[in-house]
């Protein structure tokens, strides 16, 4: 399979080192060989219909290198809008897409995907921004042009949250699901919990550790837990037929006004608090905020963990707990969509 | 409110009747957030096809005769609207499309539909330069295809790809709807996913206003041309026939199918499934409230107190009845398929079905324009099912003895369609046995009957001199209103 990947950061290169990796296995066991036929990053594109080799594509993203520009298949991309006709006349089988997520401004990501499968391509899909606000036209695109559409890495990373949440609705009537999604606000709140700490100094002590990022607003708020909320929504499916659910129908409220004194009252009860998301499959609504949860409850989980808890009428609570970030963890989950494109494209 | 106000080509017709358009989007503008919607100018959709019919047969003075007529009215609009120069620019491309058809001889349907684009493609740049001087501000003008409208690639008559037409034109336009900035969009035209020119067809520029109306969730969608709105019949017809006041999309979808002259039911579509009422309004009357097409309140087909059971009796006239028969045909898998297989393959339009209870035939009753090639068409393709009798005498290899026991295909012509459409039909009981004996008082002969799957209309065949007096019969009998 000839591969075009957008985005060369922690996850994309960790998907090349896990290529490499386990090239023998995905061949042997899955038939599966791949051929990197382009990248691209944020200043340019390369292309090689030969192969580009990931050890060079590798060198050149190292901190302080030059970027896919600067190889010798490479070149400056005068503007993000050119990226789409690219892709689409690159002649890949399939775009792996692992540019930033931008909920305020999905577009970019968007276009990128639908003129991928507009030119049939298959696509694979980490970044939450566009899933989570045009998921209904993404599948129709897929579907019209007869392509596999793949994103399991948008929530759980490796751990396959959004396969269970299908199967479990396949088989059994929904009552809803809680999750916690975000690594981020696990960590804050595990923080301000731990050492009694205020919310901002928990915040910087999180950005040294390098658990936030810069700009926090994205995971502190709550926008992370409630896109792979609308995503969960929308790919079991919790919602009826030809409904969609965007990330903005998902009521969000953020951990900014979690105080240490809640956290006291909260240990006070034997609780703990956490940034719960929750769906509810009779009103068919969403939400994220800051709840209180049982100490050692299944919603108690560490740091660096993730877990989704599925409330079936018949089966009842199936739960799937594991890491929820990191960037072999998440190359974990594209490589899983790319042997199902390519076991399913068969 | 959020309105798309969409103005057909009657009301598109000139310089004059564009700028009183204009004055009536930028007073809407004043309390509302609105989005324009225009369709070609009278007539020139036609002009278009022309122009591409004579390129493609290589007749290069019919073309430019054409051309220059279309060149005439629409330099002079754009002179007086102050925008000749873009649409001098559209002109000479438009030019130099019909030249490169002649020069290769054909004229693929993507063509054809990059020839008709032009018709909508001025009279938006003429409404966006209407708009910008009646508002003080400039108006964006969007190609349908700009505004985020994209289709498959059946050009002629493509289908939007809905769900990324829905995404895509409320990121581009509900930023512009939302700051109230004056926005016209051409209707009908769309583009596919690799950014060609597509048009939409069926419904067209009103297709277009609806779809954007779902996409911005539109309070109102108002359809402007120079009529007051949905009658109860045509009034040449029927002298005592009403305006509607306001009617169900099921009942607005029904009188479509029959030729009222309501909006094409595919366009109905994106606003009944958002629940988007639709007010078809006189342009040069905007003091009318026209008719209101919408869900009544509550359940979505239900009779007002007071409502008639039939609402209003549209006819088609200039029909033909072709009736498939023969024994061969009876349990016979297949028939109905192969019948219905080609007539879609000629592009028949059929707009009634019936079929006989032996099964010894199916009737379709076809417009007269399409009637011969209707014929041609079934007398070549259902030759299998009627050349031969196999329930009655097994095949035999004389086929001359085996002769089919109907006499294969048979023509009524001229005939007219007469369809009683109303809500208030749906499961009351009577309402059809009223129909047809106010018909048969007046000593009418009914050629043949169907019920429309909705139960919301019933048609029937008459003679074509019969049609208006069973129209008034039937008006009359139930007092539509
Ligand atoms: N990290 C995780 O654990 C994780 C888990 C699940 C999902 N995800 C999702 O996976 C995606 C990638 O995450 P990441 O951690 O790898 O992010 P990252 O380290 O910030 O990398 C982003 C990459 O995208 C490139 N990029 C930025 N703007 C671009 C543009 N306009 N066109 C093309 N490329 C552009 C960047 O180019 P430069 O190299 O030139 O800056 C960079 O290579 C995100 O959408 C994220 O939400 C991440």
């Amino acid at each position: 399979m000839r591969l075009f990947i957008v985005g060369l950061g922690v996850v994309g290169k960790g998907v090349l080192e896990l290529l490499d990796a386990r090239r023998a296995e995905l061949a042997s066991h899955f038939g599966v060989e791949t051929r990197l036929v382009g990248v691209a990053d944020s200043k340019g594109v390369a292309l090689c219909e030969d192969g580009l080799a990931h050890a060079e594509v590798l060198g050149v993203k190292r901190p302080g290198a030059a970027g896919v520009a600067s190889l010798p298949d490479g070149r400056p991309l005068a503007s993000q809008d050119d990226l789409p006709e690219v892709i689409a006349h690159s002649g890949a089988d399939v775009l792996i897409e692992l540019g930033p997520t931008q909920m305020r401004s999905p577009r970019p990501a968007t276009d990128r995907l639908l003129a991928a499968m507009g030119a049939g391509l298959h696509v694979i899909g980490a970044n939450k921004a566009p899933l989570s606000t045009a998921f209904a036209a993404l599948t129709e695109a897929a579907a019209v042009n007869n392509v596999l559409l793949r994103y399991s890495a948008t929530v759980g990373a490796g751990t396959p949250m959004l396969t269970l949440a299908r199967a479990a609705v396949m088989g059994d009537t929904l009552v809803g699901f809680r999750a916690i999604l975000n690594g981020t606000t696990n960590f804050i709140l595990s923080q301000m919990r731990s050492s009694g700490a205020t919310f901002d100094s928990a915040l910087a002590e999180a950005q040294r550790l390098g658990w936030a990022e810069a700009d926090p607003s994205n995971d502190v708020d709550g926008w992370d837990t409630a896109m792979k909320t609308a995503i969960i929504a929308c790919h079991a499916p919790a919602i009826p037929p030809g409904r969609s659910i965007s990330v903005h129908d998902v009521r969000t409220v953020g951990i900014r006004g979690v105080s240490a004194r809640d956290h006291a009252d909260a240990e006070a009860q034997g609780q703990v608090i956490k940034l719960v998301a929750s769906f509810d499959a009779t009103t068919l609504s969403a939400r994220v905020e800051p709840v209180r949860v049982p100490i050692g409850s299944r919603l108690d989980v560490p740091a660096g963990g993730n877990v989704l808890l599925i409330d079936l009428k018949h089966a009842g609570e199936l739960a799937l707990f594991g890491r929820g970030a990191g960037a072999h963890e998440t190359a974990a989950a594209v490589l899983r969509d790319l042997v199902d494109i390519a076991l399913s494209a068969r | 409110m959020k309105l798309i106000m969409k103005f057909g080509g009657t009301s598109m017709a000139g310089s004059e009747k564009i700028r009183h358009a204009a004055s009536l989007v930028a007073q809407a503008l004043r309390q509302h957030h609105v989005v324009a919607v225009v369709s070609a100018m009278d007539g020139v959709t036609e002009q278009l096809l022309a122009i591409a019919d004579h390129a493609e047969a290589g007749d290069r003075s019919s073309v430019e005769q054409v051309l220059s007529q279309v060149r005439s009215a629409h330099e002079s609009t754009a002179d007086a609207l102050g925008c000749l120069a873009e649409t001098r620019e559209l002109l000479s491309r438009l030019e130099s499309l019909a030249t490169g058809i002649m020069a290769v001889g054909e004229c693929t349907a993507r063509s054809r539909d990059a020839v008709v684009s032009f018709g909508e493609r001025m009279s938006t740049r003429f409404m966006a330069a209407a708009l910008g001087v009646a508002c003080g501000s400039p108006a964006r003008g969007f190609d349908g295809g700009d505004a985020g409208i994209v289709t498959n690639n059946h050009f002629g008559e493509a289908d939007p790809l809905m769900d990324i037409s829905l995404m895509q034109v409320r990121d581009r336009l509900a930023p512009l709807v939302e700051a109230r900035t004056p926005v016209v969009v051409a209707g009908f035209i769309a583009q596919t996913q690799s950014g060609v020119m597509s048009t939409i067809g069926r419904g067209g520029s009103d297709y277009t206003a609806t779809i954007l109306g779902a996409a911005l969730g539109a309070d109102e969608i108002h359809i402007w041309s120079d009529v007051d709105g949905l009658m109860t019949a045509d009034p040449r017809l029927v002298p005592g026939a009403r305006l509607l006041s306001h009617l169900t999309f099921a009942e607005a979808i029904e009188m479509g199918k029959f030729g009222a002259k309501s909006m094409h039911p595919r366009a109905l579509e994106p606003a009944a499934e958002h629940g988007i009422p639709v007010r078809m309004r006189n342009t040069f009357k905007p003091d009318n409230p026209g008719t209101l097409i919408g869900s009544a309140v509550g359940q979505p087909d239900a009779r007002r107190p007071g409502e008639t059971a039939v609402r209003s009796v549209p006819m088609l006239k200039n029909m033909a009845m072709i009736t498939v028969g023969g024994a061969g045909m009876i349990g016979r898998p297949g028939t109905a398929a192969a019948l219905f297989d080609a007539l879609a393959a000629a592009r028949i339009n059929v707009h009634m079905i019936c079929q006989s209870v032996s099964e010894a035939g199916i009737s379709v009753v076809v417009s007269m324009a399409q009637l011969d090639r209707a014929k041609t068409a079934l007398e070549r393709s259902m030759r299998p099912f009627i050349g031969t009798r196999t329930i009655h005498a097994p095949a035999t290899s004389d086929t001359s003895t085996s002769a089919p026991v109907l006499h294969g295909i048979d023509v009524v012509g001229n005939i007219a369609i007469v369809a009683p459409v109303g809500s208030g039909m749906r499961g009351v009981p009577g309402v059809v046995a009223r129909i047809f004996s106010a018909v048969a008082r007046k000593n009418l002969n009914i050629i043949a009957i169907a019920q429309g799957s909705s139960e919301l209309s019933v048609c029937f065949a008459v003679d074509k001199d019969a049609g208006p007096e069973a129209v008034r019969a039937v008006h009359e009998e139930f007092d539509s209103r």
